[in-house]
Protein backbone atom coordinates (compact mmCIF):
# COMPACT_ATOMS: atom_id res chain seq x y z
CA UNK A 1 0.00 0.00 0.00
CA UNK A 2 2.74 2.31 1.11
CA UNK A 3 5.07 1.76 -2.01
CA UNK A 4 1.67 2.11 -4.13
CA UNK A 5 1.17 5.65 -2.87
CA UNK A 6 4.69 6.76 -3.19
CA UNK A 7 4.97 5.33 -6.90
CA UNK A 8 1.28 7.18 -7.12
CA UNK A 9 2.41 10.36 -5.91
CA UNK A 10 5.67 10.56 -7.66
CA UNK A 11 3.98 10.14 -11.31
CA UNK A 12 1.59 12.59 -10.60
CA UNK A 13 4.25 15.02 -9.67
CA UNK A 14 6.30 14.16 -12.70
CA UNK A 15 3.34 14.79 -15.07
CA UNK A 16 2.94 18.15 -13.02
CA UNK A 17 6.60 19.17 -13.74
CA UNK A 18 6.72 18.55 -17.20
CA UNK A 19 5.47 20.21 -19.68
CA UNK A 20 3.99 17.32 -21.49
CA UNK A 21 1.31 17.32 -18.74
CA UNK A 22 -0.14 20.82 -18.99
CA UNK A 23 0.33 20.69 -22.66
CA UNK A 24 -2.42 17.56 -22.45
CA UNK A 25 -4.36 19.58 -20.43
CA UNK A 26 -4.81 22.30 -22.55
CA UNK A 27 -5.19 20.05 -25.95
CA UNK A 28 -7.97 18.43 -23.89
CA UNK A 29 -9.91 21.41 -22.78
CA UNK A 30 -8.99 23.55 -25.79
CA UNK A 31 -11.23 20.90 -27.99
CA UNK A 32 -13.44 20.03 -26.01
CA UNK A 33 -14.79 23.20 -25.18
CA UNK A 34 -14.49 24.55 -28.74
CA UNK A 35 -16.63 22.15 -30.07
CA UNK A 36 -19.13 22.33 -27.04
CA UNK A 37 -19.23 26.34 -27.10
CA UNK A 38 -17.97 27.37 -30.47
CA UNK A 39 -17.75 25.21 -33.10
CA UNK A 40 -21.22 23.06 -32.38
CA UNK A 41 -23.67 26.07 -31.22
CA UNK A 42 -22.41 28.01 -34.95
CA UNK A 43 -22.62 25.09 -37.10
CA UNK A 44 -25.31 22.64 -36.03
CA UNK A 45 -27.07 24.45 -32.99
CA UNK A 46 -26.07 22.01 -30.77
CA UNK A 47 -23.94 22.38 -27.89
CA UNK A 48 -23.72 25.32 -25.81
CA UNK A 49 -26.66 27.43 -27.21
CA UNK A 50 -30.15 28.87 -26.76
CA UNK A 51 -33.14 26.60 -26.95
CA UNK A 52 -30.81 23.48 -26.21
CA UNK A 53 -31.11 21.27 -23.10
CA UNK A 54 -29.23 22.44 -20.09
CA UNK A 55 -26.65 18.80 -20.67
CA UNK A 56 -22.76 18.29 -21.18
CA UNK A 57 -23.65 15.38 -23.93
CA UNK A 58 -21.92 16.67 -26.43
CA UNK A 59 -18.76 17.63 -24.21
CA UNK A 60 -18.87 14.08 -23.38
CA UNK A 61 -19.10 12.68 -26.23
CA UNK A 62 -16.43 15.14 -27.95
CA UNK A 63 -14.72 14.29 -24.37
CA UNK A 64 -14.41 10.19 -25.18
CA UNK A 65 -12.28 11.01 -28.42
CA UNK A 66 -10.20 13.52 -27.14
CA UNK A 67 -9.55 10.88 -24.40
CA UNK A 68 -9.24 8.48 -27.04
CA UNK A 69 -6.18 10.53 -28.18
CA UNK A 70 -5.04 12.29 -25.27
CA UNK A 71 -5.36 8.85 -22.41
CA UNK A 72 -2.49 6.67 -24.36
CA UNK A 73 -0.31 9.79 -24.46
CA UNK A 74 -0.48 10.24 -20.62
CA UNK A 75 0.20 6.17 -20.41
CA UNK A 76 2.84 5.87 -22.66
CA UNK A 77 5.81 7.29 -20.38
CA UNK A 78 4.61 5.36 -17.42
CA UNK A 79 6.77 2.25 -17.87
CA UNK A 80 8.53 2.94 -20.67
CA UNK A 81 10.34 6.11 -19.63
CA UNK A 82 11.43 3.77 -16.64
CA UNK A 83 12.60 1.02 -19.40
CA UNK A 84 14.90 4.58 -21.18
CA UNK A 85 16.10 6.17 -18.49
CA UNK A 86 17.09 2.37 -16.38
CA UNK A 87 15.57 3.64 -13.48
CA UNK A 88 13.07 0.36 -13.96
CA UNK A 89 16.08 -1.48 -12.16
CA UNK A 90 15.87 0.68 -8.94
CA UNK A 91 11.68 -0.19 -8.61
CA UNK A 92 12.25 -3.82 -9.15
CA UNK A 93 15.42 -4.05 -6.84
CA UNK A 94 12.57 -2.08 -4.05
CA UNK A 95 11.21 -3.74 -1.36
CA UNK A 96 7.83 -3.77 -3.60
CA UNK A 97 6.02 -5.74 -5.63
CA UNK A 98 5.26 -5.61 -9.48
CA UNK A 99 1.80 -5.41 -8.40
CA UNK A 100 2.81 -2.23 -6.00
CA UNK A 101 4.39 -0.62 -8.91
CA UNK A 102 1.68 -0.96 -12.05
CA UNK A 103 -1.07 0.32 -9.14
CA UNK A 104 1.00 2.70 -8.81
CA UNK A 105 1.55 3.91 -11.91
CA UNK A 106 -1.90 3.62 -12.99
CA UNK A 107 -3.19 5.42 -9.60
CA UNK A 108 -1.30 7.87 -10.72
CA UNK A 109 -2.06 8.61 -14.39
CA UNK A 110 -5.52 8.14 -13.27
CA UNK A 111 -5.52 11.28 -10.69
CA UNK A 112 -3.72 12.90 -13.37
CA UNK A 113 -6.69 12.41 -15.83
CA UNK A 114 -9.34 13.66 -12.96
CA UNK A 115 -7.00 16.95 -12.19
CA UNK A 116 -7.40 16.80 -16.13
CA UNK A 117 -11.05 16.90 -15.61
CA UNK A 118 -11.33 19.12 -12.45
CA UNK A 119 -11.18 22.84 -15.25
CA UNK A 120 -14.40 21.41 -17.05
CA UNK A 121 -16.58 22.13 -13.98
CA UNK A 122 -16.78 25.59 -15.43
CA UNK A 123 -18.73 24.06 -17.74
CA UNK A 124 -20.82 23.04 -15.29
CA UNK A 125 -21.27 26.55 -13.58
CA UNK A 126 -21.65 27.77 -16.93
CA UNK A 127 -24.77 25.70 -17.28
CA UNK A 128 -26.02 26.15 -14.18
CA UNK A 129 -25.96 30.22 -15.02
CA UNK A 130 -28.11 29.90 -17.85
CA UNK A 131 -30.38 26.85 -17.12
CA UNK A 132 -31.15 24.37 -15.10
CA UNK A 133 -28.89 20.90 -15.66
CA UNK A 134 -29.63 17.36 -15.03
CA UNK A 135 -27.05 16.33 -12.63
CA UNK A 136 -28.01 13.12 -12.58
CA UNK A 137 -27.36 13.07 -16.24
CA UNK A 138 -23.81 15.19 -15.70
CA UNK A 139 -22.54 12.94 -12.84
CA UNK A 140 -23.03 9.43 -15.32
CA UNK A 141 -21.27 11.42 -18.05
CA UNK A 142 -18.30 11.71 -15.76
CA UNK A 143 -18.02 8.54 -14.83
CA UNK A 144 -18.30 7.13 -17.97
CA UNK A 145 -15.27 9.82 -19.22
CA UNK A 146 -13.53 8.14 -16.23
CA UNK A 147 -14.05 4.55 -16.98
CA UNK A 148 -12.94 4.62 -20.35
CA UNK A 149 -9.94 6.98 -19.32
CA UNK A 150 -9.36 3.93 -17.14
CA UNK A 151 -9.17 1.38 -20.13
CA UNK A 152 -7.05 3.48 -21.82
CA UNK A 153 -4.38 4.14 -19.30
CA UNK A 154 -4.50 0.54 -18.13
CA UNK A 155 -4.03 -0.90 -21.48
CA UNK A 156 -1.37 2.39 -22.14
CA UNK A 157 0.64 1.00 -18.95
CA UNK A 158 0.31 -2.67 -20.57
CA UNK A 159 2.00 -1.68 -23.79
CA UNK A 160 4.29 0.87 -22.18
CA UNK A 161 6.06 -2.36 -20.64
CA UNK A 162 6.59 -3.68 -23.21
CA UNK A 163 8.99 -0.69 -25.15
CA UNK A 164 11.16 2.04 -24.23
CA UNK A 165 10.06 4.11 -27.07
CA UNK A 166 7.10 6.26 -25.53
CA UNK A 167 6.37 6.88 -29.45
CA UNK A 168 6.11 3.27 -29.73
CA UNK A 169 3.57 2.65 -26.80
CA UNK A 170 1.75 5.74 -28.01
CA UNK A 171 0.93 4.25 -31.26
CA UNK A 172 0.35 0.73 -30.31
CA UNK A 173 -2.69 2.23 -27.64
CA UNK A 174 -4.13 3.96 -30.72
CA UNK A 175 -4.31 0.78 -32.74
CA UNK A 176 -5.28 -1.44 -30.45
CA UNK A 177 -8.71 0.49 -29.63
CA UNK A 178 -9.06 1.28 -33.29
CA UNK A 179 -8.89 -2.18 -33.94
CA UNK A 180 -11.01 -3.12 -31.58
CA UNK A 181 -14.01 0.02 -32.24
CA UNK A 182 -13.25 -1.16 -36.34
CA UNK A 183 -13.77 -4.77 -35.54
CA UNK A 184 -17.01 -4.50 -33.11
CA UNK A 185 -18.28 -1.87 -35.54
CA UNK A 186 -17.59 -3.57 -38.94
CA UNK A 187 -18.35 -7.13 -38.21
CA UNK A 188 -22.18 -6.18 -37.14
CA UNK A 189 -22.46 -4.47 -40.36
CA UNK A 190 -21.41 -8.40 -41.54
CA UNK A 191 -23.83 -9.59 -39.85
CA UNK A 192 -26.45 -7.53 -41.36
CA UNK A 193 -25.07 -8.87 -45.05
CA UNK A 194 -25.43 -12.39 -43.71
CA UNK A 195 -29.22 -11.70 -42.38
CA UNK A 196 -29.98 -10.74 -45.59
CA UNK A 197 -28.60 -13.44 -47.26
CA UNK A 198 -30.21 -16.33 -44.91
CA UNK A 199 -33.19 -17.87 -45.29
CA UNK A 200 -33.21 -17.92 -49.25
CA UNK A 201 -34.11 -21.60 -50.93
CA UNK A 202 -31.14 -22.35 -52.36
CA UNK A 203 -28.64 -22.45 -49.42
CA UNK A 204 -26.91 -25.00 -48.29
CA UNK A 205 -27.53 -26.30 -44.65
CA UNK A 206 -23.48 -25.42 -44.49
CA UNK A 207 -23.54 -22.19 -45.48
CA UNK A 208 -27.03 -21.47 -43.43
CA UNK A 209 -25.41 -22.16 -39.96
CA UNK A 210 -22.08 -20.44 -41.05
CA UNK A 211 -24.32 -17.56 -41.46
CA UNK A 212 -26.55 -17.54 -38.23
CA UNK A 213 -22.43 -18.18 -36.12
CA UNK A 214 -21.50 -14.94 -38.27
CA UNK A 215 -24.96 -13.29 -36.85
CA UNK A 216 -24.11 -14.39 -33.24
CA UNK A 217 -20.38 -13.67 -33.49
CA UNK A 218 -21.33 -9.98 -34.76
CA UNK A 219 -24.08 -9.80 -32.00
CA UNK A 220 -21.46 -10.32 -29.25
CA UNK A 221 -18.97 -8.52 -30.69
CA UNK A 222 -21.53 -5.26 -31.16
CA UNK A 223 -21.88 -5.37 -27.88
CA UNK A 224 -18.00 -5.26 -26.80
CA UNK A 225 -18.03 -1.68 -29.33
CA UNK A 226 -16.34 0.89 -26.17
CA UNK A 227 -17.83 3.44 -27.84
CA UNK A 228 -21.78 2.12 -27.62
CA UNK A 229 -20.92 1.16 -24.21
CA UNK A 230 -19.57 4.45 -22.70
CA UNK A 231 -22.58 6.48 -25.14
CA UNK A 232 -25.03 4.71 -22.31
CA UNK A 233 -22.87 6.74 -19.47
CA UNK A 234 -23.23 9.96 -21.67
CA UNK A 235 -27.38 9.73 -22.08
CA UNK A 236 -27.51 9.47 -18.16
CA UNK A 237 -27.93 5.48 -18.57
CA UNK A 238 -25.51 4.25 -15.87
CA UNK A 239 -26.09 0.28 -16.64
CA UNK A 240 -24.28 -1.82 -14.26
CA UNK A 241 -23.04 -4.27 -17.52
CA UNK A 242 -21.41 -1.18 -18.78
CA UNK A 243 -18.94 -0.56 -15.51
CA UNK A 244 -17.90 -3.63 -15.36
CA UNK A 245 -17.30 -3.79 -19.04
CA UNK A 246 -14.88 -1.24 -18.44
CA UNK A 247 -13.49 -2.54 -14.77
CA UNK A 248 -12.74 -5.99 -16.26
CA UNK A 249 -11.12 -4.31 -19.13
CA UNK A 250 -8.67 -2.22 -17.02
CA UNK A 251 -8.28 -5.01 -14.77
CA UNK A 252 -7.36 -7.47 -17.34
CA UNK A 253 -4.95 -5.07 -18.81
CA UNK A 254 -3.36 -4.57 -15.16
CA UNK A 255 -2.68 -7.99 -14.59
CA UNK A 256 -0.72 -8.56 -18.07
CA UNK A 257 0.84 -5.26 -17.04
CA UNK A 258 2.01 -6.60 -13.93
CA UNK A 259 3.09 -10.40 -15.49
CA UNK A 260 4.61 -8.68 -18.18
CA UNK A 261 7.08 -6.11 -15.74
CA UNK A 262 7.55 -9.32 -13.73
CA UNK A 263 8.65 -11.49 -16.71
CA UNK A 264 11.28 -8.82 -17.11
CA UNK A 265 13.47 -10.23 -14.81
CA UNK A 266 13.74 -13.54 -16.67
CA UNK A 267 14.91 -11.97 -20.29
CA UNK B 1 26.28 -12.61 4.83
CA UNK B 2 26.21 -13.59 0.75
CA UNK B 3 26.04 -16.96 -0.26
CA UNK B 4 26.00 -17.72 -4.10
CA UNK B 5 25.65 -21.40 -4.95
CA UNK B 6 26.04 -23.03 -8.67
CA UNK B 7 24.71 -19.39 -9.73
CA UNK B 8 24.29 -19.11 -13.38
CA UNK B 9 22.32 -16.89 -16.08
CA UNK B 10 21.73 -17.80 -19.44
CA UNK B 11 20.71 -15.41 -22.06
CA UNK B 12 19.52 -17.39 -25.14
CA UNK B 13 22.38 -19.04 -26.35
CA UNK B 14 24.87 -17.23 -24.54
CA UNK B 15 25.92 -18.52 -20.79
CA UNK B 16 27.00 -15.00 -18.74
CA UNK B 17 27.29 -16.60 -15.63
CA UNK B 18 28.62 -19.90 -15.36
CA UNK B 19 27.86 -22.12 -12.21
CA UNK B 20 29.70 -19.31 -9.63
CA UNK B 21 29.98 -20.38 -5.96
CA UNK B 22 31.10 -18.17 -2.97
CA UNK B 23 30.81 -16.66 0.59
CA UNK B 24 30.92 -12.97 1.58
CA UNK B 25 31.40 -12.78 5.34
CA UNK B 26 29.95 -9.90 7.65
CA UNK B 27 31.55 -6.72 7.09
CA UNK B 28 33.77 -7.42 4.59
CA UNK B 29 34.33 -5.43 1.25
CA UNK B 30 34.72 -7.90 -1.50
CA UNK B 31 35.83 -6.63 -5.07
CA UNK B 32 34.30 -8.46 -7.98
CA UNK B 33 37.29 -7.49 -10.48
CA UNK B 34 36.79 -8.42 -14.08
CA UNK B 35 37.25 -7.22 -17.46
CA UNK B 36 34.11 -5.93 -19.30
CA UNK B 37 31.29 -8.39 -20.15
CA UNK B 38 32.96 -10.99 -17.85
CA UNK B 39 29.70 -11.60 -15.88
CA UNK B 40 29.92 -8.99 -13.11
CA UNK B 41 27.00 -7.01 -13.68
CA UNK B 42 24.75 -9.74 -14.00
CA UNK B 43 25.86 -11.31 -10.96
CA UNK B 44 25.22 -8.57 -8.96
CA UNK B 45 21.66 -7.73 -10.94
CA UNK B 46 20.84 -11.30 -9.71
CA UNK B 47 21.76 -10.57 -6.44
CA UNK B 48 19.88 -7.26 -5.99
CA UNK B 49 16.96 -9.34 -7.40
CA UNK B 50 17.03 -7.46 -10.69
CA UNK B 51 17.52 -10.78 -12.56
CA UNK B 52 16.18 -13.79 -11.53
CA UNK B 53 18.65 -16.34 -12.09
CA UNK B 54 18.90 -19.45 -14.78
CA UNK B 55 20.16 -22.08 -12.20
CA UNK B 56 21.43 -22.17 -8.62
CA UNK B 57 20.79 -19.67 -6.51
CA UNK B 58 21.79 -16.72 -3.80
CA UNK B 59 21.09 -16.34 0.10
CA UNK B 60 21.05 -13.20 1.79
CA UNK B 61 21.18 -13.15 5.25
CA UNK B 62 20.26 -16.90 4.98
CA UNK B 63 17.27 -15.89 2.65
CA UNK B 64 16.92 -17.17 -0.82
CA UNK B 65 16.80 -14.15 -3.20
CA UNK B 66 13.50 -15.86 -5.19
CA UNK B 67 11.82 -16.96 -2.57
CA UNK B 68 11.97 -14.07 0.08
CA UNK B 69 12.45 -11.12 -2.48
CA UNK B 70 10.76 -8.46 -0.07
CA UNK B 71 12.84 -9.36 2.61
CA UNK B 72 16.05 -9.58 0.47
CA UNK B 73 15.38 -6.34 -1.07
CA UNK B 74 14.97 -4.51 1.99
CA UNK B 75 18.53 -5.86 3.09
CA UNK B 76 19.97 -4.74 0.18
CA UNK B 77 21.11 -1.15 -0.73
CA UNK B 78 21.97 -1.70 -4.47
CA UNK B 79 23.30 1.35 -6.73
CA UNK B 80 23.74 0.15 -10.50
CA UNK B 81 26.69 1.16 -13.33
CA UNK B 82 24.48 3.89 -15.01
CA UNK B 83 23.25 5.15 -11.83
CA UNK B 84 19.70 5.68 -12.70
CA UNK B 85 17.91 9.04 -11.23
CA UNK B 86 14.62 10.58 -11.39
CA UNK B 87 16.65 13.95 -13.28
CA UNK B 88 14.40 15.91 -12.66
CA UNK B 89 13.36 15.53 -8.89
CA UNK B 90 15.31 17.93 -6.37
CA UNK B 91 18.20 15.71 -3.82
CA UNK B 92 15.88 16.24 -1.37
CA UNK B 93 13.11 15.16 -3.18
CA UNK B 94 14.14 12.26 -4.64
CA UNK B 95 15.32 10.56 -1.45
CA UNK B 96 12.64 11.32 0.20
CA UNK B 97 10.78 9.26 -2.58
CA UNK B 98 13.55 6.47 -1.97
CA UNK B 99 12.33 6.66 1.84
CA UNK B 100 9.02 6.14 1.19
CA UNK B 101 9.34 3.18 -1.29
CA UNK B 102 11.41 1.35 1.21
CA UNK B 103 8.80 2.11 3.56
CA UNK B 104 10.90 4.08 6.33
CA UNK B 105 8.56 5.69 9.01
CA UNK B 106 7.62 9.28 8.32
CA UNK B 107 8.66 9.85 12.02
CA UNK B 108 11.68 8.66 10.56
CA UNK B 109 12.24 10.20 7.14
CA UNK B 110 13.99 12.81 7.92
CA UNK B 111 16.29 11.78 10.02
CA UNK B 112 17.01 8.83 7.36
CA UNK B 113 17.24 12.04 4.52
CA UNK B 114 19.72 14.16 6.82
CA UNK B 115 22.08 10.96 7.65
CA UNK B 116 22.46 10.03 4.00
CA UNK B 117 23.09 13.62 2.70
CA UNK B 118 25.41 14.13 5.23
CA UNK B 119 27.09 11.18 4.67
CA UNK B 120 27.17 11.41 1.41
CA UNK B 121 28.34 15.56 1.78
CA UNK B 122 25.33 16.29 -0.34
CA UNK B 123 23.78 19.07 1.92
CA UNK B 124 24.68 21.92 -0.06
CA UNK B 125 22.90 20.16 -3.35
CA UNK B 126 19.99 19.34 -1.54
CA UNK B 127 17.68 21.74 -3.42
CA UNK B 128 19.34 21.36 -6.83
CA UNK B 129 17.56 19.64 -9.16
CA UNK B 130 19.55 16.35 -10.30
CA UNK B 131 20.05 17.02 -13.76
CA UNK B 132 21.82 19.93 -12.92
CA UNK B 133 24.43 17.77 -10.99
CA UNK B 134 27.92 16.47 -12.49
CA UNK B 135 28.13 12.92 -12.60
CA UNK B 136 30.32 12.91 -9.26
CA UNK B 137 27.21 14.28 -7.40
CA UNK B 138 24.87 12.25 -8.97
CA UNK B 139 26.65 9.21 -8.05
CA UNK B 140 26.65 10.28 -4.62
CA UNK B 141 23.14 10.97 -5.07
CA UNK B 142 22.38 7.33 -5.88
CA UNK B 143 25.12 6.24 -3.18
CA UNK B 144 22.85 8.09 -0.37
CA UNK B 145 19.94 6.73 -1.94
CA UNK B 146 21.39 2.94 -1.52
CA UNK B 147 21.90 3.84 1.90
CA UNK B 148 18.71 5.53 3.37
CA UNK B 149 17.27 2.49 4.51
CA UNK B 150 20.52 1.62 6.51
CA UNK B 151 20.61 -2.04 4.52
CA UNK B 152 23.40 -4.75 5.93
CA UNK B 153 24.54 -5.24 2.30
CA UNK B 154 25.61 -2.43 -0.07
CA UNK B 155 26.03 -3.26 -3.55
CA UNK B 156 27.42 -1.25 -5.91
CA UNK B 157 28.48 -1.69 -9.60
CA UNK B 158 31.35 0.04 -11.08
CA UNK B 159 31.29 3.17 -8.62
CA UNK B 160 33.82 5.03 -9.64
CA UNK B 161 33.37 4.42 -13.67
CA UNK B 162 33.63 7.74 -15.59
CA UNK B 163 34.64 10.06 -12.57
CA UNK B 164 37.33 12.45 -12.49
CA UNK B 165 40.10 11.40 -10.18
CA UNK B 166 39.49 13.63 -7.48
CA UNK B 167 35.70 12.76 -7.86
CA UNK B 168 37.09 8.79 -7.67
CA UNK B 169 39.20 9.78 -4.60
CA UNK B 170 35.79 10.70 -2.32
CA UNK B 171 33.79 7.87 -3.37
CA UNK B 172 36.91 5.58 -2.27
CA UNK B 173 36.79 7.74 0.71
CA UNK B 174 33.46 6.82 1.12
CA UNK B 175 33.51 3.53 0.74
CA UNK B 176 36.01 2.94 3.18
CA UNK B 177 34.48 5.36 5.65
CA UNK B 178 31.07 2.70 5.26
CA UNK B 179 33.00 -0.11 5.78
CA UNK B 180 32.55 -0.91 9.33
CA UNK B 181 29.08 -0.60 8.84
CA UNK B 182 27.84 -2.59 5.86
CA UNK B 183 29.02 -5.69 4.04
CA UNK B 184 29.80 -4.58 0.82
CA UNK B 185 30.22 -6.18 -2.25
CA UNK B 186 31.52 -3.35 -5.54
CA UNK B 187 32.69 -4.25 -8.69
CA UNK B 188 35.24 -3.21 -10.45
CA UNK B 189 37.46 -3.54 -13.71
CA UNK B 190 40.68 -1.41 -12.35
CA UNK B 191 42.78 -3.62 -10.33
CA UNK B 192 44.33 -1.13 -8.16
CA UNK B 193 41.18 0.35 -7.22
CA UNK B 194 40.01 -3.45 -6.14
CA UNK B 195 43.69 -3.65 -4.14
CA UNK B 196 42.76 -0.08 -2.45
CA UNK B 197 39.10 -0.65 -1.32
CA UNK B 198 38.40 -4.12 -0.87
CA UNK B 199 39.35 -6.90 1.24
CA UNK B 200 38.89 -9.94 -0.94
CA UNK B 201 39.06 -10.31 -4.48
CA UNK B 202 36.89 -12.30 -6.62
CA UNK B 203 38.50 -12.35 -9.97
CA UNK B 204 35.88 -13.41 -12.64
CA UNK B 205 36.21 -13.77 -16.60
CA UNK B 206 34.24 -15.15 -19.29
CA UNK B 207 31.14 -16.00 -16.25
CA UNK B 208 33.58 -17.93 -14.41
CA UNK B 209 35.15 -17.87 -10.79
CA UNK B 210 39.45 -17.25 -12.23
CA UNK B 211 40.43 -16.73 -8.29
CA UNK B 212 39.52 -15.67 -4.53
CA UNK B 213 40.71 -15.11 -1.84
CA UNK B 214 41.94 -11.74 0.34
CA UNK B 215 44.57 -9.56 -1.41
CA UNK B 216 47.71 -10.99 0.66
CA UNK B 217 46.42 -15.05 -0.33
CA UNK B 218 45.85 -14.12 -3.88
CA UNK B 219 49.43 -12.60 -3.88
CA UNK B 220 50.89 -15.38 -2.84
CA UNK B 221 49.24 -17.79 -4.70
CA UNK B 222 50.33 -15.56 -7.80
CA UNK B 223 54.30 -15.56 -6.62
CA UNK B 224 54.32 -19.09 -7.23
CA UNK B 225 53.50 -18.94 -10.88
CA UNK B 226 56.10 -16.21 -11.45
CA UNK B 227 58.80 -16.50 -13.93
CA UNK B 228 62.73 -16.73 -14.21
CA UNK B 229 65.11 -14.62 -16.30
CA UNK B 230 68.18 -15.21 -17.82
CA UNK B 231 70.53 -13.56 -19.71
CA UNK B 232 73.03 -15.67 -21.82
CA UNK B 233 75.96 -15.31 -24.23
CA UNK B 234 74.52 -18.10 -26.27
CA UNK B 235 72.04 -18.48 -28.85
CA UNK B 236 71.44 -22.40 -28.35
CA UNK B 237 70.20 -21.47 -24.59
CA UNK B 238 66.48 -21.22 -25.85
CA UNK B 239 66.90 -24.76 -26.75
CA UNK B 240 68.46 -25.78 -24.10
CA UNK B 241 66.42 -24.14 -21.45
CA UNK B 242 63.39 -25.90 -23.15
CA UNK B 243 64.05 -29.10 -22.30
CA UNK B 244 63.89 -28.60 -18.82
CA UNK B 245 61.20 -30.28 -16.95
CA UNK B 246 58.97 -28.29 -15.56
CA UNK B 247 59.83 -25.26 -18.41
CA UNK B 248 56.22 -24.67 -19.90
CA UNK B 249 57.62 -21.87 -22.45
CA UNK B 250 60.58 -19.59 -23.24
CA UNK B 251 60.58 -16.09 -24.75
CA UNK B 252 63.64 -14.92 -26.57
CA UNK B 253 64.87 -11.62 -27.22
CA UNK B 254 67.99 -10.30 -28.18
CA UNK B 255 69.94 -7.39 -25.71
CA UNK B 256 71.10 -4.04 -26.96
CA UNK B 257 74.81 -5.64 -26.63
CA UNK B 258 74.23 -8.89 -28.16
CA UNK B 259 73.34 -10.63 -25.24
CA UNK B 260 70.19 -12.94 -25.35
CA UNK B 261 67.16 -12.39 -22.45
CA UNK B 262 65.27 -15.49 -21.62
CA UNK B 263 62.25 -15.61 -19.67
CA UNK B 264 60.47 -18.74 -18.81
CA UNK B 265 56.98 -19.48 -17.41
CA UNK B 266 57.06 -22.62 -15.33
CA UNK B 267 54.45 -25.20 -15.57
CA UNK B 268 52.25 -25.11 -12.29
CA UNK B 269 53.81 -26.50 -9.92
CA UNK B 270 57.23 -26.92 -11.24
CA UNK B 271 58.78 -25.88 -8.11
CA UNK B 272 61.69 -23.22 -8.02
CA UNK B 273 63.32 -23.71 -11.32
CA UNK B 274 66.63 -21.78 -10.09
CA UNK B 275 68.96 -24.18 -9.51
CA UNK B 276 68.14 -26.78 -12.44
CA UNK B 277 68.91 -23.70 -13.99
CA UNK B 278 71.68 -22.83 -12.96
CA UNK B 279 73.13 -26.64 -13.44
CA UNK B 280 72.00 -26.64 -16.91
CA UNK B 281 73.70 -23.46 -17.66
CA UNK B 282 77.25 -24.73 -16.11
CA UNK B 283 76.73 -28.33 -18.18
CA UNK B 284 76.35 -26.66 -21.47
CA UNK B 285 78.91 -23.96 -20.63
CA UNK B 286 76.79 -20.97 -21.30
CA UNK B 287 78.19 -17.74 -19.57
CA UNK B 288 75.78 -16.51 -17.17
CA UNK B 289 74.92 -12.78 -16.46
CA UNK B 290 72.35 -13.07 -15.05
CA UNK B 291 69.61 -15.38 -13.19
CA UNK B 292 66.41 -14.55 -10.99
CA UNK B 293 62.80 -14.97 -9.98
CA UNK B 294 60.57 -12.51 -10.60
CA UNK B 295 57.82 -12.27 -8.30
CA UNK B 296 54.74 -11.33 -10.07
CA UNK B 297 52.55 -8.88 -9.72
CA UNK B 298 49.12 -9.27 -9.32
CA UNK B 299 48.59 -7.47 -12.36
CA UNK B 300 49.93 -10.06 -14.12
CA UNK B 301 47.90 -12.68 -12.56
CA UNK B 302 45.05 -10.91 -13.60
CA UNK B 303 45.92 -10.25 -16.94
CA UNK B 304 46.78 -13.85 -17.52
CA UNK B 305 43.81 -15.17 -15.28
CA UNK B 306 41.72 -13.12 -17.24
CA UNK B 307 42.67 -12.91 -20.89
CA UNK B 308 41.20 -15.84 -23.47
CA UNK B 309 38.52 -16.69 -20.87
CA UNK B 310 36.51 -13.66 -21.24
CA UNK B 311 33.70 -13.69 -23.68
CA UNK B 312 31.34 -11.00 -24.72
CA UNK B 313 28.50 -12.20 -22.50
CA UNK B 314 27.86 -8.81 -20.41
CA UNK B 315 26.57 -6.56 -22.40
CA UNK B 316 24.56 -3.32 -21.47
CA UNK B 317 21.47 -5.38 -20.15
CA UNK B 318 18.14 -4.31 -20.70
Amino acid sequence: MRGTLAIARRELFAYLLSPVGYLVTALFLFFTSLVYFAAAPLLIGAGFSQGQPASLRLFFQIGVWVLFIIGPAISMRTISEELRLGTLEMLLTAPITETQIILGKFFGSLGFLVLMLLPTALFVFALEWYGRPDYGELLSGYLGLLLIGAAFLSSGILISTLTASQVLAYIATIFFWLILMLATMVLPYLASLAEGLSGRPDNSEALESLLSWLESAAGFLAVGNPRARVLDFVNGLIDTFNIVYFLTFTALFLAAAIRSLGARRWP
Amino acid sequence: MIVAQDLSKRFGKVLAVDSINFRIGRGRVVGFLGPNGAGKTTTIRMIAGFLAPTAGGVRVDSMEVTARPLQVRRRIGYLPESVPLYTEMRVAEYLKFRARLFGIERSRRRAAIETALVRCRLEEVRRRPIHHLSRGYRQRVGLAAALLHEPPVLILDEPTVGLDPAQIRQVRGLIRELAGRHTILLSTHILPEAERTCDEIIMIAGGRIRAQGTIEQLRASAAGEGGYVLETDSAEAERAVRSLPGVRDVQSTETDDGWRRLVLSPASGAGDLRAPIAYLAAQRGLAVRELKRQAPTLEQMFVELTAGGAQPAEGGGP
